[in-house]
């Protein structure tokens, strides 16, 4: 391990990653074998007989059907984050507020108690809200990351130079004017660093809706898939791993288009918190 | 292009006034330039002119207008920012038409004022480029440009060239000269360098603390400057300044006494280095050893210690004759002495 | 310095305020709920039952069950061995040595070591836990690869190491954030600091102790805060994965708190539990920001 930039990777070195990444990928070798098996038993082993049974059945029905609700129900959360928390942030990074840092990080504090310990409340009010529904999901989700997007969307903003906002004010640009031709464009790592984070979250979280959802048809992937797993008997292993990968791919994918965005945005989370 | 008139203007930040009841009128067509320290208040006079800060005290007039309370975009003038502001993400072209987009104007005439404005800048290979494809001096020619599109009735800078090396502002300095003289727009100037400051003013603004201290001709302040202050921080080396008194009219420095008729209360002397000349021992008004020697070429630095008037500095063209750790005699130009008392206020010209 | 908003900004108040007003109430409900669970924590509330209704107060009751009890200290004692173990020491550390070997390099095998650590980290929670339910298995890839080869009968990992899996799991799937996060504090090193060490004379291991890790000390300690606190309340992976079994073995306290609040139903117990995570989580990241704070 050398902090060098101009040398070249010792054999050793490239061997030992080569290693790593050997070791990160192995666990998904399971699950292409038994998603492209038709016949597959959940065990390791060669496919007895290769086809795409298992991913035409993962994505039609009630398959594509959750896909669909955690589409849904990931893109809402996302959205919602970045209305909610933008308007927000840009108040805090521009308006002087005594202790308002304090406030901040006291509403990060509180967020440090576990989710579980609040999903009560959560329910009585979404119960007398008549919001037992994804909507109620998606509002319960914005809610529950606000303090963290907040503080990462107004650390974004405050790198945001004011003085660009005040050579486009003395150009004539109204308040909003400024913040779509100039802060936002400007923040766009920043907003695809929440968006990614809020997105992913949805798209994971299986507790919200498990005791949010009133019927089948409102069920995401995440449901879909941990309580196929539960079910110990007759589980069709070979679905289930095709089932598996559907479910993964958008939150990977989501990632790596946003890839070139986040870059800079990792720096900004690093940095300040 | 317009006046400006800054009448009693004050600004306080909670317990703490920075500006304190400035009076300054500025004519159609002049290049003021504020200068001083750091700290003096200058940038936030030029933002309050621009309508960044808000006024707490006086007025301030463009065109005989009361702007107190009109916001920036009416009051007809355009900013150029130290770090230049441009738009990172807008290629050179729509960081220039960006203010026109925004009010409106028709795309042929943003296309024309654009156009023009490049063509006077030489920026016209580079319009398509974004900022940070640009130079430092580039750059700052954008912000200029982006200025001059909007053909405002008053231009104010904010330190322009601070951020460019040596080589290039000299050069932008006069290209902002040139700029003024074809435009014959008003300008305001906010530099914290006196050699911006005496080239491109019509008249300077000195000021320290919030006050303006005087305002003149760069001539006027290098060779009649109202104060020590001012005395210092405006010319290109640095003013000797001496302990001064009067003995019998006559003024002493130190252990000698000098034949200039001085009046009573003076108590320091000021000299520009190239107001003292080498001399012979029986000329001399001030003697002493040589400390170091700074040569520039097209003229020398000469430091000497004095035994009880500190380093003293001389400027000479021809240094072929003078060695480190020599004894030096020096003579005082006397009309070029400036007098100052305990106020700080110069004196009248002294007769021998 | 300038305390007071620009003149342009304060003409906009209005609509500052308009645009920050969702979010505003969206914390104050945040704060509502917080303040009803730290409620529940001094009353016998029930989820189900008499006591769902009828509840007393309790007072500090379910605060000194906590200590009196097994099952509390118990679960803490596996939440601390989880959090440093798979936090604190798997994925920092197996973070930072990457994004140390990989610093300032490009090509296809810094791509393939990135795409494949992120690939973890990025897979959906219960997703991750089929693939190491399956890989732990009796015919998963642990026992065909390693220990099947090496002539030992097949492990039932899940079985007799189900903390030592769950430590695994989740170190491979959140050691992508820390390496993010110290690639993006080495590349904000400059490289004059570096070369500066170098024309000096130091050796590639004293410029990494000395010179770089100094210099990265606000994000090593920011990392720790953020992978401590996740870890800390992680529940989704571990959950899915074991339950909380075999017996406690894995039972940390995100897991005890659920199982107490909705399996047991004792909601007064299960709130009290969250607010002492709350307090220990809380005491975690001050020594943590402490850290960040003050040079050693």
């Amino acid at each position: 391990m050398t902090i060098n930039s101009d040398q070249k990777h010792t054999p050793m070195a490239t061997l030992a990653l080569v290693f790593v990444a050997i070791i990160w990928i192995s666990p998904f070798s399971w699950l292409f074998v038994n998603a492209v098996d038709t016949q597959a038993t959940g065990e390791l082993r060669w496919p007895q007989s290769i086809g795409i049974g298992n991913f035409v059945s993962a994505m039609s029905g009630s398959a594509a059907q959750q896909f669909m609700n955690s589409m849904i129900l990931a893109l809402g959360t996302a959205t919602m984050t970045i209305v909610v928390a933008a308007g927000a942030a840009y108040f805090l990074s521009r308006v002087y507020i005594p202790g308002k840092t304090t406030i901040l990080w006291a509403l990060v504090v509180m967020r440090m108690m576990p989710t579980n310990g609040v999903l009560v409340p959560i329910y009585f009010t979404a119960e007398k809200s008549g919001l037992l529904n994804p909507l109620g999901v998606m509002i319960a989700l914005t809610i529950l990351n606000l303090p963290f997007t907040l503080l990462l969307l107004k650390n974004f903003f405050d790198t945001v130079p004011l003085e660009l906002e005040e050579a486009a004010h003395v150009e004539g640009a109204s308040l909003w004017e400024i913040l779509r031709h100039v802060v936002l464009p400007l923040s766009r790592a920043g907003i695809a660093v929440v968006w990614f984070f809020s997105f992913t979250s949805a798209w994971n979280e299986f507790l919200f809706p498990l005791i949010f959802s009133r019927t089948d048809s409102v069920f995401p992937m995440s449901m879909g898939l941990y309580s196929a797993f539960g079910e110990h008997g007759a589980i069709q292993y070979g679905f289930l791993a095709a089932y598996s990968i559907v479910y993964a791919i958008p939150a990977i994918g989501v990632y790596f288009l946003l890839r070139r965005n986040m870059n800079t945005g990792f720096a900004g989370v690093g940095v300040k918190g | 292009m317009s006046n400006v008139r800054l009448e009693n203007v004050s600004k306080t930040y909670g317990d703490m006034k920075i500006i304190h009841g400035v009076d300054l009128a500025i004519n159609e067509g002049e290049f003021v330039v504020f200068v001083g320290p750091s700290g003096c208040g200058k940038s936030t006079l030029l933002r309050m002119i621009a309508g960044l800060e808000d006024i707490t005290g006086g007025h301030i007039k463009i065109g005989d207008k009361i702007v107190n309370d009109m916001p920036s975009p009416q009051r007809g003038i355009a900013m150029v920012f130290q770090s230049y502001a441009l738009y990172p993400h807008m290629t050179v072209r729509r960081n220039m038409a960006f203010g026109l987009e925004i009010s409106k104007c028709p795309k042929d005439e943003i296309e024309e004022r654009v156009n023009n404005a490049a063509r006077i800048l030489q920026l016209e290979p580079y319009l398509n480029r974004m900022p940070k494809e640009l130079s430092g001096g580039q750059r700052q020619r954008v912000a200029i440009g982006r200025a001059i599109v909007r053909e405002p009735k008053v231009f104010l800078f904010d330190e322009p060239l601070s951020n460019l090396d040596a080589a290039l502002r000299g050069q932008t300095r006069l290209e902002i000269a040139k700029l003024h003289s074809s435009l014959g727009a008003t300008m305001i100037y906010v530099t914290h360098d006196q050699v911006e400051a005496m080239t491109l003013a019509d008249r300077i603004v000195v000021l320290n603390g919030g006050r303006i201290e005087q305002v003149g001709t760069p001539l006027e302040l290098y060779s009649s400057p109202a104060n020590a202050f001012v005395a210092g921080f405006i010319g290109g080396q640095k003013m000797n300044f001496m302990p001064a008194s009067s003995r019998d009219g006559k003024l002493q420095l130190g252990q000698r006494v000098l034949p200039f008729s001085v009046s009573s209360s003076v108590t320091k002397v000021g000299i520009r280095p190239e107001h003292l000349q080498v001399s012979t021992p029986e000329d001399a008004h001030l003697s002493g050893r040589v400390e170091y020697v700074e040569m520039f070429g097209d003229h020398t630095l000469i430091h000497f210690e004095t035994e009880d008037l500190g380093l003293i500095t001389v400027k000479v063209e021809d240094s072929s004759d003078i060695k480190e750790n020599e004894p030096i005699y020096v003579k005082l130009l006397a009309e070029r002495l400036h007098l100052f008392d305990d106020s700080g206020r110069v004196h009248d010209a002294i007769s021998h | 310095m300038r305390k007071k908003i620009n003149p342009w900004l304060a003409g906009n108040i209005p609509l500052l305020v308009a645009v920050a007003l969702p979010a505003a109430l969206f914390l104050s409900v945040l704060v509502y709920f917080a303040g009803w669970a730290i409620t529940f924590s001094f009353t016998d509330l029930e989820t189900i039952g008499r006591k769902s209704v009828n509840w007393d107060w309790v007072g500090l009751k379910n605060y000194i069950r906590l200590f009196t009890r097994q099952g509390f200290l118990q679960s803490l004692w596996v939440t601390v061995i989880f959090t440093f173990f798979s936090a604190v020491i798997g994925q920092t550390i197996i973070g930072f040595l990457l994004a140390v070997a990989l610093r300032g390099k490009r090509g296809l095998l810094k791509t393939t070591v990135e795409v494949s650590i992120m690939l973890g980290w990025l897979l959906p929670d219960i997703v991750a836990a089929f693939l190491w339910s399956a890989s732990a298995s009796q015919t998963g890839l642990i026992n065909r690869v390693i220990i099947e080869p090496l002539g030992f009968a097949p492990i039932n990992f899940m079985n007799d190491y189900a903390l030592v899996v769950v430590i695994i799991a989740n170190t491979w799937k959140g050691s992508a954030w820390s390496y993010l996060l110290f690639s993006a504090a080495l590349d904000a090193v400059p490289k004059e600091i570096i070369e500066a060490a170098k024309v000096d004379g130091t050796t590639p291991i004293q410029r990494l102790w000395k010179v770089v890790i100094p210099m990265i000390r606000p994000h090593i300690a920011t990392n720790m805060l953020f992978i401590t606190i996740w870890t800390f309340t992680y529940f989704p992976l571990i959950y899915a994965l074991t339950g909380g079994g075999p017996g406690n073995d894995t039972n940390v306290l995100a897991i005890f708190l659920y199982q107490t609040s909705f399996d047991v139903h004792r909601l007064g117990y299960g709130s009290a539990i969250s607010v002492a995570m709350l307090l220990i989580v809380g005491a975690l990241s001050i020594f943590y920001l402490r850290l960040l704070k003050e040079p050693k």
